[in-house]
């Protein structure tokens, strides 16, 4: 096989002809492709890395819910959670209607009733502070910056909360299937809150819509006892490695009591972010076999011009399977050398990315990651060796393979005939 | 290496060659008798298109016969299998060509050297044959250059280092001079001569049309009308 890949790097790197510019073409084919999928793979893992830290940080790394009831008592799966090995907390969560400015409403906004500690502790509130104070005392909240700019308030300002619950029970339905006003509806009034504090997570979703209160007052909206939850959320030592800690918690809680994982949770949003992954290198892989095609032609054209040649090997003694090689290691050759060329250069553009996009960006004078949205300043990228390995695999693979068919025609010659081509 | 030292080192008998062109069939070769000597060195004359190149092709087992037999050091070779003639010639037969016939990628040491490796021997072994043999046809300073920086004369000298680099029992060779001026060509010829006087047991079957080479020849024979006289 030495022979072989002696006599395929000569034919790749002729002193005399143009066959070497057409090598380096090839070579370049591969190695574009190799790179473009390096960078876009990069950047999808960066990317979903970014999203997954992101949402472990603004949400529990599970909850655990009944079922159909709220939790009456809580504390009992708070202990459950601390005996597994975790931690956990109450929390009153609940849609509610905020009531603004010049009686404008806002119906997208989610409650998260908490302690002050408990919201600290877990979520970093306090360092997530760009105003005011965590400050959740009787009849306060803290808002997110997103809510403030679309509120058009600020610290300081009073904002009307409609409990869902309380407004439902305003209307009742008549025997006769008509509605009605009901007779403890007569009484209902929004509540007051004062903005203590104005936070943000730095992810759109959760800011747009999450606001937060102390536990009495949540509870008091969607009127549950005292000292009730409508979950708890707990966090384990490491939100990327806790299945057997879940286990443990669902093993020792009492029936009808759910766990969700963040994962689980998020498993839409995780899927089509795999599963754009995967697209992302199915679409691109085109590049390279583009490349592989561009290889057998390069090939082919070669054993034609070689055709007197490769009668002259099997003339002193070339077999068939010699000359296959040799024209198979040419293809195998061009995929190592451009894929190993791709992955450095992939490398660079990786390393260079945010350079490269400042640049873009001061000619186009375009932001090109709006900061509203995406919450980056920095394109992230991660290089995980699995997917290098495998692009490269796959790039070394497609070469071999494009390089099968001029292999076999070079082989299927017959020496007497090929040593008069002419 | 350990060549065969058998009285007839070539024996052909009845040997048939031809082609189907469209609806015709041309005969080129209709029943050849033909047996060398070991030692021996015979000259094919012979007029364009009378068939030297086929019965050189059909001797060195680069194409397959439509009848009669081929037996080289008493091995028939007239059904030899693609793989199997491979390894023959590899081993068994060298081939001087017209037009030289050395790959323009490499040295002429590395052409000589891949020889001997697809006769079997190891990169070492190879290398020390290849540089032996150029060396003795005057090649010793051109180790390194290509085909293309060298002389007619030299790329020929090459090419017969090459078709002797593995002790081949039949060298074959076609028209060796005709790309040559007269000087060079005897010059050529010359070297034949004393690399046969090195190995007696070299088996030489020459094609030409140059009738002057019949002077250094053990015998001569010409293909007329598909048959040798």
């Amino acid at each position: 096989m030495l022979t072989e890949l002696f006599l395929a790097g000569r034919y790749l790197i002729p002193r005399r002809s143009a066959v070497s510019l057409i090598t380096v073409t090839s070579i370049v084919g591969v190695m574009l492709g190799v790179t473009v999928l390096m960078v876009v793979l990069a950047v999808m893992t960066g990317f979903t890395d970014l999203m997954k830290s992101k949402l472990v940080e603004t949400q529990a790394h599970f909850q655990i819910r009944h079922y159909r009831y709220a939790i009456s008592d809580p504390s009992q799966i708070v202990a459950a959670v601390r005996n597994a090995g975790g931690t956990a907390a109450p929390v009153i969560q609940s849609g509610i209607l905020v009531q603004y400015g010049n009686n404008r409403l806002d119906t997208r906004v989610v409650m998260f009733g908490a302690s002050e500690r408990d919201l600290d502790r877990h979520l970093g509130l306090g360092k997530k502070l760009v105003r005011g104070k965590v400050d959740l005392k009787k009849r306060h909240v803290v808002i997110s910056s997103a809510m403030a700019d679309r509120w058009g308030l600020t610290v300081g300002d009073k904002l009307l909360f409609h409990s869902a619950q309380k407004l439902t029970d305003l209307v009742e339905f008549r025997p006769d299937g008509g509605v009605a006003l009901s007779k403890k509806g007569a009484a209902y009034l929004p509540t007051e809150f004062t903005i203590a504090g104005i936070y943000s997570m730095g992810k759109y979703d959760f800011d747009s819509t999450v606001l937060f209160a102390g536990a009495d007052d949540a509870a008091e909206l969607v009127d549950l006892p005292w000292g009730a939850a409508t979950s708890v959320f707990g966090w384990g030592p490491d939100a990327f490695n806790q299945k057997a800690l879940v286990e443990r918690i669902r093993k020792t809680l009492p029936p009808g009591y759910i766990v969700a994982t963040w994962e689980e949770s998020n498993r839409r949003l995780l899927g089509v972010l795999a599963v754009e992954k995967r697209m992302m290198f199915f679409l691109l892989i085109f590049i390279v076999l583009v490349a592989a095609f561009s290889i057998a032609n390069t090939l082919i054209t070669s054993v034609y011009q070689k055709t007197r040649e490769i009668g002259l090997l099997k003339a002193i003694g070339a077999t068939d399977g010699m000359v296959t090689r040799v024209f198979i290691a040419q293809g195998f050759l061009i995929g190592v050398i451009g894929s190993g060329a791709g992955s450095l250069l992939g490398w660079l553009v990786i390393f260079f990315r945010n350079d490269a996009l400042r640049l873009v960006s001061k000619w186009t004078h375009m932001e090109l990651f709006p900061k509203e949205f995406y919450y980056f300043n920095e394109l992230p990228a991660h290089i995980v060796a699995g997917d290098v390995l495998f692009i490269v695999i796959s790039s070394i693979v497609l070469c071999t393979v494009g390089a099968l068919l001029p292999a076999l025609r070079a082989a299927s010659l017959d020496p007497a005939r090929a040593l008069r081509y002419e | 290496m350990m060549k065969n030292t058998t009285e007839n080192m070539l024996e052909v008998a009845g040997l048939k060659r031809s082609y189907r062109l469209g609806n015709n069939v041309l005969h080129v070769l209709r029943g050849v008798d033909l047996i060398l000597k070991t030692g021996e060195w015979c000259c094919v004359f012979g007029a364009s298109g009378s068939g030297k190149t086929t019965f050189l092709n059909l001797v060195g087992a680069l194409e397959k016969p439509d009848g009669g037999t081929i037996r080289i050091a008493g091995e028939d070779i007239s059904g030899l299998g693609r793989r199997t003639a491979a390894r023959f010639r590899a081993r068994r037969i060298g081939f001087v060509f017209q037009n030289y016939q050395l790959l323009p990628e490499l040295s002429i040491l590395e052409n000589v050297t891949l020889a001997a490796r697809f006769g079997g021997a190891s990169i070492p072994e190879a290398g020390r044959r290849a540089k032996e043999l150029l060396a003795a046809v005057g090649l010793a300073d051109r180790l390194r250059h290509r085909p293309n920086e060298l002389s007619g004369g030299e790329q020929q000298r090459a090419a017969i280092a090459r078709a002797l680099v593995n002790s081949p029992d039949l060298l074959l060779a076609d028209e060796p001079t005709g790309n040559l001026d007269s000087k060079t060509g005897e010059e050529v010829i010359r070297l034949f001569g004393k690399l046969r006087a090195d190995d007696p047991t070299l088996t030489i079957l020459m094609i030409t049309h140059n009738r002057d080479l019949a002077a250094f020849a053990d015998k001569t024979v010409e293909l007329v009308d598909g048959r040798l006289k």
